[in-house]
């Protein structure tokens, strides 16, 4: 009698964390669920409009400020169209965007079931191992870590050369990041505004239908940006060396020793499921975003399918001149229409299998 | 380190496991004192040297008050530790604001002068610990009670974590008793800490962070906005210091609550109060009280001449204006306060009942307010200024847009809730969770509140007093 009574004292008593662990969980599962996208530069506008507009494209560019400035949908569109290829495209470029939240937002969308992709044109960046720190503790770091990035994000801090303190605090630091994605932890408001049909970035959305994703630096208004035009114009022989840095870090030797093989495998997967076919690219950025000569090997390895190279000074010398430039890592509006209609004749060749790179 | 962010519930999870671990007092007390200077030290060990010598003065003064004769040089040791105990307060609180006051003083009188700053930062907490370590010294001199023995139990009476750095300011009388006895985790009452936590953190993270959101723009330049977003931001800021202030009182409680210590109640529904004398009894209890055991009552209290009574009460309230920075506004603010409440006493308000009167309450709150717009603008001028504009001399207009009448919906909303709640606690009408219950809300609860909590970094308003 006493042994059944003290099982059921035990059972009365665990029950209450087991249920509150359980209502928690429960409550902030649908939180989660509910979550919008977070606006943070245009980012939740450009999911909603895609969202809406998903069945008209064929061709989406994923990537960074270096894709979103610098590729023009209507300029490859023409191109393509003049190659026999009436294709649309649309720009999921965004500032700040790394190789995860790429990975993320890419999912998302394609997640979307877009009926007519056919092509996703993905930036080849390093799979990092820590949070870019301007966006680290920001709604947008948060959102990108979901269980299954967090899994990839903590293979790249395995196969990270940092020392074991560095990969504990990096590991941590997602870890957090991740609880705070399946908590909605700060998103509440957010929630309510988009349940009660509020915040529908109308003029973002206007802007988008316009421009297919894409945007000058030059149409921007903050006057930030007139001031880094102002600073890049004044210190050119910077950008020159920059440059010349950039020719000579493509030829060190490159390895696939500590790239996260399991990231780019699951991302082609990934848009392969959606009936499209991956091409990776290397835009005319600056120099250190990309281990180029590790993306090269994965080519060569038979990891990625295809690859368009443009940071290639001594080839694409007009991508490198001062007139095509915004700021040093950016081309301005002559530069992004030149370099899109490069790219739409490349694409042209690539889809009629007559460019293989 | 905040109670709001995830790495003090790391902490305090570990702290907790080994506090209940430990099976000897002295042990779990070692424990304790150890675990709150690593949390002082979280924001800068180097101010832990204060702590250190504030706690060592008040320990050695007590014990040599403790064996000397009543005329024995007993005077001596309490102007020893009000001199090194205010004197360190003064340095880095208040050097700056002396000088600086100082200065302007004499170059309006013609008399330029340089004056020499000190490149200081505030050490966080330093009003809260130092007047609670002088408290004691007091007490042992009034002989209201006995020196402790043990340097251990008064070094943890100053440095407590969960009200080290904002409160409630704690009297030994109050502390020093539950260290020497053994805590029993089964007498912990876990339901009450864990929902006291919870209130806190729903008002700190939930209500106070984001009505910061539309204060802070406002306070920044109000001759900017009409009239009635002045005062709608001065209502928010209201609400905002008050969720903040009790937030933080509520989580500190049940953060010593769950370690099996009772700290005071420092907040009791301030904003239903029928005068502003009533609502001084309601609003940062410890404070008031400490103000008034230990310079009100010094000073004469009521005892004297009533003009001497009234002086009393608006240096106590000037140099509790004071207490909350070195500021002109602050003073003022004290100062608005104190002759408002010299004026209750004068017509008898502050002595009638506390019953909730619709009136009385719209006056007390529209004192409150005001006296928060002065509290809070950047300076004096800034100050008369959204004053001016408040009462409607200023050039202002009664435009309000869209959001800020959802904001008003939510100022509305938040003083009904106070209301109702105040009602049903008074009735004895709040009736706890049946047990099976407890667990399913207070995790859906939970998880409502992270959801709703703005997410970012923002320290409490109290810690910059």
């Amino acid at each position: 009698m006493s042994r059944h009574s003290s099982k059921f004292k035990f059972i009365i008593l665990a029950s209450g964390p087991v249920l509150g662990i359980g209502a928690f969980l429960l409550v902030a599962s649908v939180m989660h669920a509910l979550t919008p996208w977070p606006s943070d530069y245009g980012l939740g506008a450009k999911f909603e409009f895609f969202a809406e507009h998903k069945d008209e494209y064929e061709i989406l560019f994923f990537g960074s400020s270096v894709i979103y400035r610098s590729v023009v949908p209507a300029v490859i569109e023409n191109t393509l169209r003049a190659g026999g290829e009436p294709l649309r495209c649309f720009n999921f470029g965004n500032p700040g965007m790394r190789a995860f939240e790429t990975d993320h937002l890419l999912k998302e969308a394609l997640a979307l079931r877009p009926a007519k992709i056919k092509w996703v044109i993905v930036e080849a960046r390093h799979w990092q191992d820590s949070i870019f720190s301007e966006h680290a503790w920001t709604k947008r770091a948060a959102h990108w870590h979901s269980s299954d990035e967090l899994s990839l994000a903590l293979e790249s801090v395995r196969l990270s050369d940092a020392a074991p303190p560095g990969k504990f605090f990096m590991a941590i630091d997602h870890l957090l990041h991740w609880a705070w994605n399946q908590t909605a932890y700060g998103r509440g408001t957010d929630i309510a505004v988009s349940l009660l049909g509020g915040d529908v970035h109308e003029d973002e959305k206007a802007q988008l239908a316009a421009h297919g994703g894409y945007r000058a630096l030059e149409d921007e208004d903050d006057e930030d940006f007139s001031r880094r035009h102002a600073i890049f114009l004044k210190n050119q022989d910077k950008f020159k060396r920059g440059v010349a840095a950039l020719e000579r870090a493509r030829r060190t030797p490159g390895s696939l020793d500590g790239y996260n093989l399991r990231a780019i495998e699951t991302q082609i997967a990934a848009i392969r499921a959606a009936g499209a076919e991956p091409i990776y690219i290397i835009p005319p950025g600056p120099p250190g975003l990309v281990s180029q000569p590790a993306v090269l090997r994965l080519l060569k390895a038979g990891l990625i399918p295809a690859l368009l190279v443009y940071n290639d000074p001594a080839t694409y010398r007009r991508l490198y001149s001062i007139g095509f430039h915004f700021d040093s890592n950016h081309l301005n509006r002559s530069g992004a229409a030149y370099f899109s209609r490069l790219l739409g004749k490349d694409l042209s060749l690539l889809m009629t299998g007559k460019r293989s790179d | 380190m905040l109670f709001t962010e995830a790495r003090f519930l790391l902490f305090f999870a570990l702290v907790f496991g080994v506090h209940w671990l430990l099976r000897r007092n002295s042990r779990r007390k070692a424990w304790l004192l150890l675990s709150s200077y690593a949390f002082y030290a979280a924001w800068d060990w180097r101010f832990l040297s204060l702590i250190a010598i504030s706690t060592a003065t008040d320990y050695i003064a007590g014990s040599a008050l403790g064996r000397s004769r009543p005329r024995g040089g007993r005077r001596g040791w309490l102007i020893g530790s009000l001199a090194i105990n205010l004197g360190l307060l003064c340095a880095f609180k208040y050097f700056n604001f002396f000088i600086e006051s100082g200065a302007a003083l004499l170059d309006s009188l013609g008399l330029p002068a340089a004056p020499f700053t000190l490149e200081i930062v505030l050490p966080l907490g330093i009003s809260f610990y130092t007047f609670q370590s002088l408290s004691y010294t007091i007490d042992i001199y009034r002989g209201q009670m006995k020196p402790v023995r043990s340097p251990l139990d008064f070094a943890l009476f100053v440095g407590f974590f969960p009200q080290l750095v904002a409160g409630p300011i704690v009297r030994a009388s109050e502390f020093l008793p539950q260290l020497a006895r053994k805590r029993i985790l089964r007498d912990v009452p876990f339901r009450a800490c864990l929902t006291l936590f919870l209130f806190g953190f729903i008002k700190k993270a939930c209500i106070a962070d984001h009505c910061a959101l539309y204060v802070d723009p406002i306070f920044a330049a109000p001759e900017s906005f009409s009239m009635l977003s002045q005062w709608l931001a001065a209502s928010l800021y209201a609400v905002q210091v008050y969720c903040d202030f009790s937030g933080y009182s509520d989580m500190a409680i049940a953060t010593a609550g769950f370690l099996g210590y009772r700290l005071p109640e420092n907040f009791n529904f301030p904003y239903l109060a029928s005068s502003l004398t009533f609502c001084w009894r309601r609003w940062h209890m410890t404070l008031t009280r400490w103000f008034r055991d230990y310079l009100y009552v010094p000073l004469g209290g009521n005892r004297k001449a009533r003009a001497r009574t009234y002086a009393n009460m608006i240096v106590v309230f000037a140099l509790c204006g004071l207490w909350h920075g070195a500021s002109w506004n602050y003073v003022i603010f004290g100062l608005f306060h104190g002759v408002f409440l010299v004026v209750e006493r004068i017509t008898g308000l502050g002595r009638s009942s506390d019953r909730w009167h619709p009136l009385r309450n719209l006056y007390t709150m529209a004192v409150w307010i005001t006296a928060l717009a002065i509290f809070r603008t950047p300076d004096l001028a800034t100050a008369f200024g959204m004053v001016r504009d408040m009462f409607g001399f200023g050039a202002n207009t009664f435009l309000l847009t869209r959001a800020e009448l959802v904001w008003f919906g939510l100022l509305a909303g938040f003083a009904a809730v106070q209301a109702i709640m105040y009602v049903k606690i008074k009735h004895g009408q709040m009736r706890s969770l049946p047990g099976w219950a407890f667990g399913p809300v207070y995790g859906a609860s939970a998880a409502l509140a992270l959801a709703f909590a703005n997410a970012g970094y923002t320290p409490f308003i109290y810690f910059q007093f």
